[in-house]
This record gives structure tokens, C-alpha cells and sequence, in this order.
């Protein structure tokens, strides 16, 4: 498994549906040995960006490759990429390992194969059930095992946190973070930033069917600087001292009344002008970098919509 | 290819729908078989007797009228069920080009709806043979153009399993579909051939040209030859297959 050759490079896509554009000239490239979150409000335009990288959905315009070829020229798609688009797309009557049994046929895998997958997804135990029996989570799973059953380089997931409860989310979190350490490329499409946060290196946002930023997620961190939480007894002092070094007056609030909080300063930074000044800290402390807060900028959307449906763009 | 089709029997495996509708179409054969040969001496009867070639024939083709709507039903649950339960992404994600799985389907369910054949066949044998030799009536099944009438049966319902698949790419919706295909076959055919002024196109009607094929003769009605109604039937089943088959492949799976 070289680096390169599980690329994937969009070029300038469009499509649109009846009057409105679902996605108008987007461009963006995703490498291998790291996740990459897909990321925009509902609607964005993400679901039809991936059906168009997997040759579902026939693009007005682009062009989108993997490993340097549109999905529809890869000679054995399975072997190279492995998808989760919805988590309903099963036939209820039959058990969770013959629907993975047609498609090892279909693509001239040995039956086993069904079984390795379901252990490696943690569904053996219910393999020899029917899938109207299977709860969200549990189906989530079985698509899951459906991407991986041709061992693919390339890992395409839409949405792929939804329905699995905060055990089943760091389970993924560790399988996709195991996968992408052996080189693979892993992109993961959500709506929610903070669901897949913890999970990818790398971002792609976008909004109404236009990228808006792509690049590491310590850099859209940056974006937004960090943010320091003091207490202190003489709160108007550390007010007056920072300010006289130079930290605008917007950034600071008085979150308390013995606590400050400073954007795009350090902890640092806080601690010496402190200890210069002999005024006493209480306590200090960088806050967590609020990124849904730069995502809802980012996409214009506010914060009142963010916890919205979870459904699919 | 093969192993397309080996995925297709798989699916159709794995669940017991295929079941049901044989033992439904040897049941309506059966059933079928044992009226005409009850009531072969009602001098109102449409049918031919039983002692000449054509009662024989239209005996026999009771096979393959009574499995024809099933399998092509089947056909067009099979794929209209891709879309249904939304396997449809799965299956083009693994098979690109779709085209080969519409294919797969066809020769599949080709396959099926021979089987069904030989099976509906076996069950008018069963019946026949005993019955009509407790009458004195001798039948040979090598004779009075049998086989003719079993080998037109299979290429009929092979060409309505065709139909069924070609239907169901065409319309994707499986109620639709069904539903569609169930009052076409039984409430708009019947009406249109039960109009003598009409005979003279409603004779190349699906159902006509399947009669015509399996060697069916009704005194009512006219029909077309043997190779004629096949000719139609094949035109029936590889139109509307290529239709399906270009819109699948062309429509965004969404």
C-alpha cells in the first residue's frame, strides 16, 4: 500500500437538482493514512458530493477520482473502496451474514470473509438474525462490515456516527483511527463538527455546495485563537494590566466576579503578566477551543440550529 | 458475469418468496388442469376434447398460462426490491456498471421461470396421464405436438420473466410494478381479447402471443402461429428490457 495511490480528488464538481445548485464547482483533495471530516449544515451538499465520488449520482460537471480513476473505471471498486451511505439499505427478511454473503459472491470473495467482518464490527452474535431485527447501532455496523469486506484502501462514510450510542461512537473512533493508521484514507462525512472532533485530522467544510475551508483541524482552531480562563481577586487589576499589554478590550469578559475570560492570549502569557504585576491567580486555565463555534461561522449557520436532525444531507 | 448471477440466486435464496409462488403457480396449474379435463365434455366448452392434438396442447399449456404471471411478478419483485429496501446503492456501489446487473437479473430470472416451467409441466403430467388414461384416452408425451407446446411454455415464461425485470428497472416502484403488471394481466387483457372487433390487433397482445406459443386453442378466438406469437413476445420483453436497462443505467441512485 504506497501513500498516493488511495488519493481522492475532486475537481470542479456540480450538480444540480431542478432550480438549486446542490453543488457548484467543488474542489478538494483527501490523503491517505488520515480522516478526513466532511463536514456542513443539512443540505450542504454533502451526501451528493460522495454518491458523485462512488458513480451514483452523474455529475453536470467535474470530475472525481480515487486512487487517480473515477469510481466507474476502477476495475474491482471493491477491493479498492469501501462505502457506507445509508444505514437502512438492507432487505429486512434476510440475516445480517447472507447480505454479506451476496456481496462476497458478487465480488468473488470466500464466504469467510462475511464472518471475519462481522467479528471485526463486534456482530457475530447476532450474524444468524434477520435485519428488521437490528437496531440502529447494530446497522450502522453491518454497513459498516459491508465497506470493509473487500479489505478497501480508500473508506468513504456518510454519517457514520449516527444511531451509535457514546460506546459505539469511541469504538469507531478506535476502528477508523486503527485503519487509518495502517495507511488507508478515511473520509467521514457529519453535520455535527463536535460528533467527529475527537476523530479526524483533517477538514473539508462546506456550504451550500461550495468548500469553505479544508485543511488540518489544528489550523481551524487557529482560526478561532485560544481562549484563557482566570480567577483572580482583584479582577479589574488583570483588566487593566492586559489591556496595557496590548489585548483589546473586546477580548475580555468578565465571566464571574472573581473570573476573566481572554481570547488569543496564552496561559502563559497570563501567568507572567500576573506574577509581574503581584496580582494573585486563584486559578488558570485554557479553555477548550469552541470549533462548532468557527464551523457555525464558517457555514453561517446559528447556534440554534446546530442540534437540528440528524439525518443526511 | 457467473458470479453476478451466483449473487442474484443468493439473494433470491435468501428469502422464501420464490417458494411461495411456485407452489402458488403448480397450485393454479393443477387446479386449472383438473377443470378442463372435468369439464372437457360440456358441450359449452371453449376448449377442445381432449382426444385431439389441440385439447391435448391446450391441456398442457395450462403450465405455463398459470406460471407466467408469477415469475414475471417475481422477476419484477426482484428488482424493484433493490430500490425498495435500498440495496440498490450496495449492489451498483460493488457493480459499477449497472448494466451487468440488470443482465444478471435477466438471465436469472430466465432462469427461475424455466424452472417454474418444468415444474408446472410436471404437474399437468401428473394429473393428465392417470386421468384421462382412467377414460381411455392414450397420451403420448412425445406425440401430438407436446413437446412443442412444454418447449413453447418455457421460452414463454422465460420472456415474461423478461418482462417482469425490464418493467421493474423501468419503474423502480415496486407497488407500482406489481400492481401494474397483476390489472394489465388480469382486468385490461381479458377485456381487450374479449372483443371480437378487436381481434385482429389484440391478438398480438403479451397473452394472445403467449396462447399462440404454447400451442393454446380457444374456439373463440383467433390466434396467431406458434413462431409468430414467440416472435412478438421476445419483441415485448427485449423492448421493455432495453428501456429498463438504458434508464438504469443512465438515472441517479439517490
Amino acid at each position: 500500500m504506497t501513500d498516493d495511490d488511495g488519493r481522492i480528488v475532486v475537481t470542479g464538481l456540480s450538480k444540480t437538482f431542478g432550480p438549486a445548485a446542490a453543488v457548484a464547482d467543488l474542489t478538494f483533495t483527501v490523503e491517505p493514512g488520515s480522516i478526513t471530516g466532511f463536514l456542513g449544515p443539512n443540505g450542504a451538499g454533502k451526501t451528493t458530493t460522495l454518491r458523485m465520488l462512488l458513480g451514483l449520482v452523474r455529475p453536470d460537471a467535474g470530475v472525481a477520482t480515487i486512487a487517480g480513476r473515477r469510481y466507474l473505471d476502477l476495475p474491482a471498486p471493491g477491493n479498492v473502496v469501501g462505502a457506507v451511505l445509508e444505514t437502512g439499505a438492507f432487505h429486512p427478511a434476510r440475516t445480517g451474514r447472507a447480505h454479506l454473503r451476496i456481496y462476497c459472491t458478487v465480488n468473488g470473495y470466500p464466504h469467510s470473509r462475511a464472518d471475519e467482518v462481522l467479528d471485526l464490527v463486534g456482530l457475530a452474535a447476532a450474524a444468524r438474525r434477520p435485519v428488521r431485527g437490528y437496531s440502529l447501532g447494530m446497522r450502522q455496523r453491518l454497513a459498516l462490515a459491508t465497506a470493509l469486506l473487500g479489505d478497501p484502501r480508500v473508506l468513504v462514510l456518510d454519517e457514520p456516527a449516527n444511531g451509535l450510542d457514546p460506546e459505539g461512537i469511541a469504538w469507531l473512533r478506535r476502528l477508523l483511527r486503527d485503519l487509518a493508521a495502517e495507511g488507508r484514507t478515511v473520509l467521514v462525512s457529519s453535520h455535527v463538527l463536535s460528533e467527529v472532533q475527537q476523530l479526524v485530522d483533517h477538514v473539508v467544510i462546506i456550504n451550500r455546495g461550495r468548500c469553505v475551508r479544508q485543511g488540518p483541524l489544528t489550523a481551524l482552531a487557529a482560526l478561532h485563537g485560544p481562549v484563557v480562563s482566570v480567577r483572580t481577586p482583584q479582577p479589574d487589576r488583570l483588566h487593566a494590566a492586559l489591556t496595557r499589554t496590548g489585548v483589546d478590550d473586546s477580548r475580555i469578559t468578565r465571566s464571574g466576579p472573581d473570573r476573566l475570560r481572554v481570547t488569543g492570549v496564552h496561559t502563559d502569557d497570563v501567568g507572567q503578566l500576573a506574577h509581574a504585576e503581584r496580582i494573585p491567580l486563584l486559578w488558570l486555565a485554557a479553555e477548550h477551543t469552541d470549533l462548532e463555534h468557527v464551523f457555525f461561522t464558517l457555514t453561517g449557520n446559528s447556534h440554534e440550529a446546530a442540534p437540528a436532525a440528524r439525518t443526511g444531507a | 458475469m457467473r458470479r453476478l448471477i451466483a449473487g442474484e440466486i443468493h439473494k433470491l435464496l435468501a428469502t422464501r418468496l420464490w417458494l411461495w409462488l411456485l407452489l402458488a403457480a403448480m397450485a393454479i396449474t393443477a387446479l386449472y388442469a383438473s377443470l378442463q379435463i372435468a369439464f372437457s365434455d360440456d358441450p359449452d366448452t371453449w376448449t377442445p376434447p381432449l382426444t385431439t392434438p389441440d385439447g391435448q396442447q391446450t391441456l398442457f399449456a395450462a403450465a405455463a398460462s398459470a406460471a407466467s404471471p408469477l415469475v414475471a411478478v417475481l422477476a419484477a419483485i426482484g428488482i424493484t426490491g433493490e430500490y425498495r429496501h435500498r440495496t440498490a446503492t450496495t449492489t451498483f456501489l460493488s457493480t459499477p456498471r449497472r448494466g451487468r446487473v440488470i443482465a444478471a437479473k435477466l438471465v436469472t430470472y430466465g432462469l427461475v421461470g424455466i424452472g417454474y416451467a418444468l415444474a408446472c409441466t410436471a404437474v399437468v403430467t401428473a394429473i393428465a396421464v392417470p386421468w384421462l388414461s382412467a377414460r381411455g384416452i392414450e397420451l403420448s408425451l412425445t406425440g401430438n405436438g407436446l413437446p412443442a407446446t412444454t418447449a413453447g411454455g418455457i421460452i414463454a415464461i422465460a420472456f415474461y420473466a423478461v418482462i417482469g425485470v425490464g418493467l421493474g428497472a423501468l419503474l423502480r416502484e415496486q407497488v407500482a410494478t406489481v400492481v401494474g403488471l397483476l390489472i394489465y394481466l388480469f382486468v385490461l387483457e381479458p377485456i381487450l381479447t374479449s372483443i371480437p372487433a378487436l381481434d385482429t390487433w389484440s391478438r398480438y397482445l403479451p397473452g394472445p402471443a403467449d396462447n399462440a406459443l404454447t400451442g393454446i386453442t380457444l374456439t373463440n378466438q383467433e390466434s396467431l402461429q406458434p413462431w409468430q406469437g414467440g416472435l412478438v413476445l421476445a419483441a415485448y420483453g427485449l423492448t421493455i428490457a432495453a428501456a429498463g436497462t438504458y434508464l438504469a443505467t443512465r438515472r441517479d441512485v439517490a
